[in-house]
């Protein structure tokens, strides 16, 4: 112990403790490395750049809404009424000679909430769903998968729909029903990506090290589901605006002195023939959006799955 | 190939049990009692609560209302409206022809603009055609059905005065709504057209059918789209879906009288039995299009039936 371990020690500084933590610490810098080569590549892409941009749009008008708008969005008469765009008001007044403008502005802020929270909810539930049904498989996975397919076999909409009647309208409501909706597909694809994960060596390793179901499922299988997850988010947040913006337009949405740009498009759809602004500019606030996280998903979906490339 | 029928019949039998499960339990969950929504601004005396429960049958413990469901639902019948009092299979009825139709007309609308466009974008691939027709397609994806609604009734109805901007449900008034969610749906069904139909152009017996002097449209029409067409009617069956659920937002916004035009009084007057009927007749449907979809899958791909 004292003759031939000695030199050893003294050449390597590290404490006991300390090995694994370097080792730690070398995987993530190699995790960051992936990261930032992940981004660059991202950046690099023309279709991502548009996107992002576009995005950037519609959640800094969300976060700076206050500073941005420049009036207040429920003050009656700040302009005449039903004038068309001018350079006091850049997207003209409704018929309450509020400032257009400054709606538009503020109804970021309902639209990104239909879209996260519609992701948060299905997301979570669905992964979790799809995890535990493809991980621990048996009479829980068809139990789990039975319901699955059966509320797919629903148009998505008319789930939300029934979801809604329970819950009752509303905007809150109507963006939980459109998440709860939408669990289903996440669940299915989870657990799709979880049993071809499941077959993998590195898998089949960390339960021959005896490592507890919870931390595999946690540390090796769900970070080699995310590409997956990410595929779908993009799908479903471009997705979950517009539903959100169509359940306030019929009215079981957003209301409207909400400046919800779907609730705004039935008094677009009121001064159709003499205001057609009212109807044009939330119309063109939704597309932008959709279209934004639309570039973004193609390109995430191109770096994510080469196989998918030119599809 | 029958068996295969058989299975999916069976199948079908079990999802519409799960569906009308799905339902009822909706309707236990459902705050609020019925009651109260169907003697809203009347009296409400005990007497008339207690033959209002008998009425509907909701005196019965859950398993045997339950039951009943099963039963009347097989039989067509899905109780009664709470706010009209008539059966809602009644309500349904025409409605449900119209939402049916709108959503057919739609797919035809996308499946043609689909397919030539995909074409196109297959014939010039890698050239300006194509990145346009991509671009095109990339924009109708993004297109809220509201927004591309209100812009054809002030385009065409209000600009240019060529179509009715209000009607009665006549076959007229269909154009706009079928052209609103078909133009959505050309976006989606181009994008399949297109890949799918490189795909097969590369394989080796379009080279043959070339080769031995078949003209480029006998080559196209016998070889290249009936082996293109397979993931598309795969799409078409699952867009279905899709536009069942369009049809209730484009129908709000073109009056036209069909189920999404009901459903929205129906939540909003929680009128329980109009929304699970329709519910219930929409995933139906949604799982019997998909049915036939399978279905020809022999007729399109032959070398199936030898399965």
């Amino acid at each position: 112990m004292e003759v031939s371990n000695e030199p050893v020690t003294q050449q390597s500084p590290v404490p006991p403790g300390e090995p694994t933590a370097a080792f730690l610490k070398a995987t993530k810098s190699k995790t960051e490395r992936g990261w930032l080569d992940f981004m660059r590549r991202l950046f690099r892409n023309r279709t991502a750049l548009v996107g992002l941009f576009l995005l950037f749009l519609v959640i800094g008008s969300a976060a700076f809404a206050p500073w941005i708008a420049p009036y207040p969005i429920d003050k009656l008469g700040v302009g005449p009424r039903l004038q068309g765009p001018t350079l006091q008001h850049l997207f003209g007044t409704d018929a309450l000679g509020r400032d257009l403008f400054s709606r538009i502005i503020f109804g970021s802020q309902t639209a990104l909430q239909a879209g996260f929270i519609t992701i948060v909810i299905a997301a979570v539930v669905g992964t979790l769903i799809g995890l535990v049904s493809g991980y621990y498989g048996g009479w829980l996975d068809v139990v789990l998968m039975r319901i699955t397919d059966l509320l797919l076999a629903f148009p998505s909409i008319f789930l939300a729909l029934l979801i809604l009647s329970v819950l009752g309208t509303g905007l809150t409501n109507g963006i939980i029903a459109i998440g709860i909706s939408t669990i289903p597909n996440f669940a299915r694809v989870v657990r799709g990506a979880v049993l071809t994960v499941t077959a993998q060596d590195y898998v089949l390793a960390a339960q021959a090290t005896g490592s507890p179901n919870r931390r595999i499922l946690i540390k090796t299988v769900l970070p080699n589901t995310m590409a997956p997850i990410i595929v779908l988010v993009t799908l479903v947040f471009p997705a979950a605006v517009l539903a959100s913006a169509g359940l306030s337009f019929i009215g079981l949405g957003a209301q409207p002195p909400s400046p919800d740009w779907g609730a705004q498009l039935v008094e677009g759809q009121v001064y159709l023939r003499t205001a057609p602004w009212l109807f044009n500019f939330p119309g063109l606030a939704i597309f932008i959006t959709v279209m934004g996280s639309n570039l973004l998903g193609n390109a995430l979906r191109d770096l994510l799955d080469p196989q998918q490339r030119g599809r | 190939m029958i068996s295969f029928i058989i299975r999916r019949l069976l199948a079908l039998i079990v999802v519409a049990l799960g569906i009308i499960t799905l339902v009822f339990m909706m309707r236990v969950i459902i705050p609020g009692d019925p009651i109260d929504t169907l003697l809203f601004g009347q009296p409400k005396t005990e007497e008339v609560v207690k033959n209002m429960r008998a009425e509907l049958g909701l005196d019965k413990p859950l398993p045997v209302q339950y039951f009943n469901y099963i039963i009347g639902a097989a039989q067509g019948d899905l109780g009664k409206s709470l706010t009209t009092r008539r059966y809602v299979i009644d309500e349904l009825g025409d409605r449900y022809v119209k939402t049916v139709g709108l959503a057919i007309t739609s797919l035809l609308v996308g499946l043609v603009l689909g397919l030539i466009f995909g074409t196109m974008a297959a014939r010039y691939k890698n050239t300006a055609i194509d990145t346009g027709i991509t671009a095109l397609s990339l924009i109708g994806l993004s297109l809220s059905p509201i927004w591309l609604g209100l812009v054809l009734i002030n385009l065409l109805g209000v600009q240019l005065r060529i179509l009715p901007v209000v009607g009665n449900g006549d076959l007229v008034q269909l154009i706009m709504p079928a052209m609103t969610l078909g133009i959505i749906q050309a976006a989606v069904i181009s994008r399949f057209v297109r890949s799918s139909l490189l795909e097969v152009l590369g394989q080796d017996y379009i080279r043959t059918a070339t080769a031995k002097g078949l003209q480029l449209n006998k080559v196209m029409t016998r070889h290249a789209y009936r082996n293109a067409m397979i993931p598309v009617v795969t799409i078409l069956g699952l867009q279905f879906g899709g536009l069942l659920g369009g049809a209730v937002i484009v129908e709000n916004i073109f009056a036209w009288p069909g189920l999404g035009q009901l459903a929205v009084k129906a939540i909003s007057a929680r009128d329980y039995p109009v929304i699970q009927g329709i519910v219930l007749l929409a995933a139906i449907t949604y799982v019997l299009v998909n049915l036939i979809v399978d279905l020809l899958y022999f007729w399109i791909d032959p070398r199936l039936k030898a399965h």
